[in-house]
């Protein structure tokens, strides 16, 4: 896969929630790399368990819900069997986390000032000073105009994009190696979105930081991943270069998907759609999740469970692309 | 009716404010505070057959407009005409109950949009009680059933509540209660915004193979010019309150005349991954509060002038049909003709 | 290949559910009632009282009611396992020879029938003035709802003394005791439908903003139609809470207002009057008389408390 070390590696990574009876498994053994430097997106319909796989590795998946994995390493150090007290400080330090809603992550009774400079001063041995003129320096950073005064503004004197710029200061505040955004824009504004996806992109660059990019926006991902992980049904069923999965998907809910996206410039016929929906977390299956809505399933999508297998240079859960048939 | 020369949806020249202060004073009449202009002098028409998508990002008074022309908001200047009945001077249930007939909606929210203690086939029956459109109880089921079918459901889903489906069967529901009175108008407010996109292709396509079959009038309102794409005939895109572009939708997307019509068809990504440069517009929407003075785009609008600062940009209508209020557009063109 | 045009169906095969009764042993709420000890144990207690009430004749030959049935000469008998105690009188008696454990059992009955009745009478109106208030906005609201604030800025066992201090100065003193109990009942009930109108008003609140109602009022409803049909019955699941909980606090204030000698009057004895009657000879080391009835008492509004607090639970969707 890949050459160096990546900087987070995940194996086997599983998520269910104990309900009354019986328990819901929302993730099943994902298995990826992210590399050093690189924007990894993971991009799925609701429910897919792309924000449930994204929040294990920083251990933010609440009480009913529990985490198994084989491993998940962050520069070669496991953190996959961490104490609460442990992961926090990954979270943060090693681990930046930016969540769809800026209020989320915004205490409304403290000013973006104290917040960051609170925050700074958690993870880096700095004075307030010091963690003061580096909130400045944060603020500068995310575009944030007249950084002095906006750190004695409240969050809700803010508007939606510049919250968003906030939080990611917030995120970088300890210079992490990896920033998960959780649907970063989908709360903000069509000409907002292509700014903060602008900045996260500029940051990764800038700092060599790792992102991983998690959205139900294909739109997104075409903009911003270099690869992307495809989740179905709580399963990656594709994962390849992004410019291969957005232009030559293998996978057939892949490919449906990108069709189903309205582009314009087409002829304006119908839309590709499939049909049904995805099934909702929890029911089992033998086979493939996407059988009951695959256009070219075969008999033994229905019984056999597909791995995840190289094809050319994606990785496809699929016995039709597999066989070469359905390419 | 009052012959085929009249629109079918007549919009002309619609304003709405909000009070700012949800509260209510103790001093009845006392000077008003502050408003929020949300829609500032709309026009248009829309034909039997046609789709006319209105397009902005939020805040722009595109969901205002879709409850003023349905009668859920009164406009505070300005009318709605349907077949050139002018429905804004008419009050009363009694009055308004024809019309309603002829006008239905399908809501944003496909949670939020069906009452979760009804039934499903009690849920479409609604209008057809409610406009007395059927004779015997038979008759409701009858038609319920075939309403059903009509938007990709089955028949055994009428006994079931709404909790037992997904949000896109959710919005076929909504939409077969909003097609029970057989409508000639039909006002869809974002009603793909809360989906999948797998499933918002479904909705697209049967909202189009319905207007098609049904020779329905639709105002489409959506935030993203692509999700309009395949839906529309007419395209409006408003900025501010204020329809900035009109025209037709193949026009428009082909020539897009107003800068932030182009702008909202630059944040469209690029999935074809023909590596174009985007360049991100900077600023944001401004306060509606307190809007600038001339165009209302001016401070994030490459192309500003200093009249474009102080003046108003009256909608001037191009050779190609399309109307654009944009002072720029219109010098290029050398025309100050108004709409 | 990349889609099946025109299908039109989003439906994976679904199992279709019929019948009422598979629908509720299906449902969240009765799975969270089984998988809860608490609401299990609140519930059986509660059944065990409502049996107790209604069947109370059935179990005790001795109706307190009925000066013929009971002899002053067993006056203050202990429990039966005790010294002195009789057989007869498991509980022992009272002062004027009533065994303790019919006056128990009748006592119940008073108390949940006032309980009861209060209640439905607060929940009635508290839920019209609310569902009004509400949804018309406005004036009407900030009228009604000043009304309602003045209503609560009395304590309840004030607004209930008063009240009932009105209703015996102004009733002639023969329909006093055939009165007490409405009063009672009303008095309770006018200090309890603020906190069904508020709830409700709430609710509504929320409830007429959501998309429905502006469907419905796009077919030009009656107002009435859209306030009673589509906005209260989903009101319903926090007025269901208020009602239990309450229903429990309702019992308190008829036993408080009985112990303070407004309730209903001593020949008809509820819960609270028997507390009351005991008191006075509960130094005299005749304790059971207060003892028995404060149990019985405290059981009866721990277990309608306990289930009200579990549905509050159960039916707010931010704690599943």
């Amino acid at each position: 896969m890949m050459t160096e070390t990546p900087i987070l590696s995940v194996r086997d990574l599983s998520v269910s929630f104990a309900q009354f009876d019986r328990t819901i498994s929302a993730v099943h053994t994902a298995s990826f790399d992210v590399a050093r430097g690189e924007v990894l997106g993971i991009v799925g319909e609701s429910g897919a368990g792309k924000s449930l796989t994204s929040m294990a590795i920083v251990g933010l998946i609440p009480p009913p819900g529990y985490i198994e994995a084989t491993s998940i390493t962050l520069e070669g150090r496991p953190i996959h069997n961490l104490g609460p007290k442990e992961i926090r400080s990954v979270r943060g330090r090693d681990i930046g986390v930016i969540f769809q809603d800026p209020l989320t992550s915004l205490d409304p009774l403290f000013t973006i000032g104290d917040q960051l400079i609170e925050t700074i001063c958690t993870h880096l041995p700095l004075t307030v000073p010091e963690a003061r003129s580096r909130a400045i320096d944060l603020l500068i950073e995310v575009g944030i105009p007249a950084p002095e005064q906006r750190l004695q503004s409240y969050p809700h004197e803010l508007s939606g994009g510049m919250r968003q710029r906030v939080v990611i200061a917030l995120a970088l505040c300890a210079e992490p190696k990896l920033v998960i955004a959780d649907e970063p824009t989908t709360a903000l504004d069509v000409s907002i979105q292509a700014q903060i996806i602008a900045l996260l992109l500029r940051l990764c660059r800038e700092r060599g930081m790792s992102i991983i990019l998690v959205t139900h926006d294909m739109g997104v991902i075409a903009e911003a991943a270099d690869r992307v992980a495809v989740m179905y049904a709580g399963r990656i069923v594709e994962v390849g270069k992004t410019r291969q999965v957005v232009k030559n998907a293998r996978h057939p809910y892949t490919r449906g998907l990108m069709g189903a996206i309205p582009k314009i410039g087409q002829p304006r016929t119908k839309l590709a759609q499939i049909s049904g929906s995805m099934p909702r977390p929890g029911t089992e299956f033998e086979g493939c999740a996407f059988a009951e809505r695959c256009a070219v399933a075969e008999a033994k999508c229905r019984s056999l469970r597909p791995q995840l297998l190289t094809v050319d240079d994606s990785y496809v859960a699929c016995h039709v692309a597999a066989s070469g048939v359905g390419a | 009716m009052n012959g085929p020369t009249k629109p079918l949806l007549q919009v002309h020249d619609l304003y709405k404010a909000f009070p700012l202060s949800s509260g209510i004073s103790l001093m009845p009449g006392r000077a008003k505070g502050p408003t929020v202009k949300a829609v500032n002098g709309v026009s248009f028409e829309v034909d039997r057959g046609q789709a006319l998508s209105l397009v902005g990002e939020s805040g722009c008074g595109k969901s205002t407009v879709a409850k003023l022309v349905t009668g859920l908001h009164r406009p505070d200047a300005g009318y709605v005409s349907i077949n050139g009945t002018n429905v804004t001077e008419l009050s009363g249930r009694r009055q308004l109950r024809p019309f309603g007939r002829r006008l239905q909606m399908v809501f944003q929210d496909p949670f939020a949009s069906l009452n979760p203690r009804w039934r499903v086939g009690e849920i479409i029956a609604e209008p057809i009680h409610a406009f007395s459109l059927a004779a015997s109880r038979a008759d409701v089921s009858r038609r319920v059933e075939e309403l059903l079918i009509q938007v990709g459901l089955s028949t055994a889903d009428a006994g079931k509540y709404p909790h037992e489906f997904s949000g896109g069967q959710r919005q076929r529901i909504s939409i077969a209660r909003a097609l029970a009175s057989e409508p000639e108008f039909l006002v869809c407010d974002e009603p793909t915004s809360a989906l999948d996109v797998s499933v918002q292709a479904q909705i697209l396509n049967l909202l189009k193979d319905l207007q098609d079959r049904l020779g329905l009038g639709l105002l489409f309102i959506s935030h993203n010019l692509a999700v309009v794409y395949h839906v529309s005939d007419l395209i409006g895109i408003m900025y501010l309150g204020r329809l900035v572009e009109f025209g037709r939708a193949d026009e428009i997307f082909a020539q897009p005349q107003h800068p932030y019509t182009r702008l909202l068809l630059d944040t469209i990504p690029d999935l074809e991954m023909r590596g174009r440069s985007r360049a991100p517009i900077s600023g944001e929407v401004p306060n509606p509060i307190s809007p600038p003075d001339g165009c209302v785009f001016n401070p994030r609008c490459p192309l500003a002038r200093d009249v474009c600062r102080t003046e108003l940009p009256p909608m001037v209508t191009m050779p190609s049909g399309t109307s654009t209020a944009c002072h720029a557009v219109a010098n290029r063109w050398g025309t100050s003709e108004a709409h | 290949m990349t889609a099946e045009p025109a299908v039109m169906s989003d439906r994976p095969g679904e199992s279709s559910r019929s019948t009422p009764k598979v629908r509720f042993l299906e449902s969240d709420l009765f799975r969270s009632f089984r998988r809860s000890p608490a609401a299990i144990l609140a519930f059986g207690l509660a059944i065990v009282f409502i049996v107790l009430a209604l069947a109370a004749p059935y179990i005790t030959q001795q109706n307190p009611y009925d000066p013929a049935s009971y002899d002053i000469m067993v006056s203050n008998l202990p429990p039966a396992w005790m010294a002195g105690g009789e057989r007869e009188f498991l509980l022992g008696t009272d002062d004027q020879g009533r065994s303790l454990l019919a006056l128990i059992l009748y006592g119940l009955r008073i108390s949940m029938f006032v309980g009861v009745l209060s209640i439905a009478l607060a929940m009635s109106f508290g839920t019209v003035f609310g569902l009004v208030s509400g949804f018309l906005g406005g004036w009407v609201d900030v009228v009604m709802m000043r009304i309602a604030d003045i209503q609560l800025s009395f304590p309840p066992i004030l607004v209930a003394l008063l009240i009932d201090g009105i209703a015996r100065a102004a009733l002639p003193a023969g329909q006093r005791e055939t009165l007490g109990l409405a009063v009672l009942v009303f008095a309770i009930a006018v200090s309890k439908w603020v906190l069904f109108a508020r709830t409700v008003r709430s609710s509504v609140m929320v409830e007429k903003r959501k998309e429905y109602v502006d469907a419905a009022r796009l077919m030009f409803r009656h107002p009435a139609a859209v306030m009673f049909r589509h906005i209260l019955p989903n009101t319903i699941g926090p007025l269901m809470v208020l009602a239990t909980i309450n229903f429990a606090m309702a019992i308190l204030t008829e036993a408080t207002l009985s112990f303070l000698g407004a309730g209903v009057p001593p020949t008809t004895p509820s819960l609270g009057t028997l507390i009351k009657i005991g008191n006075d000879y509960l130094f005299s080391g005749v304790w059971w008389i207060t003892i028995f009835p404060g149990i019985t008492l405290i059981l009866l509004v721990f277990a309608f408390n306990m289930l009200g607090d579990w549905l509050r639970d159960a039916l707010n969707p931010r704690l599943q």
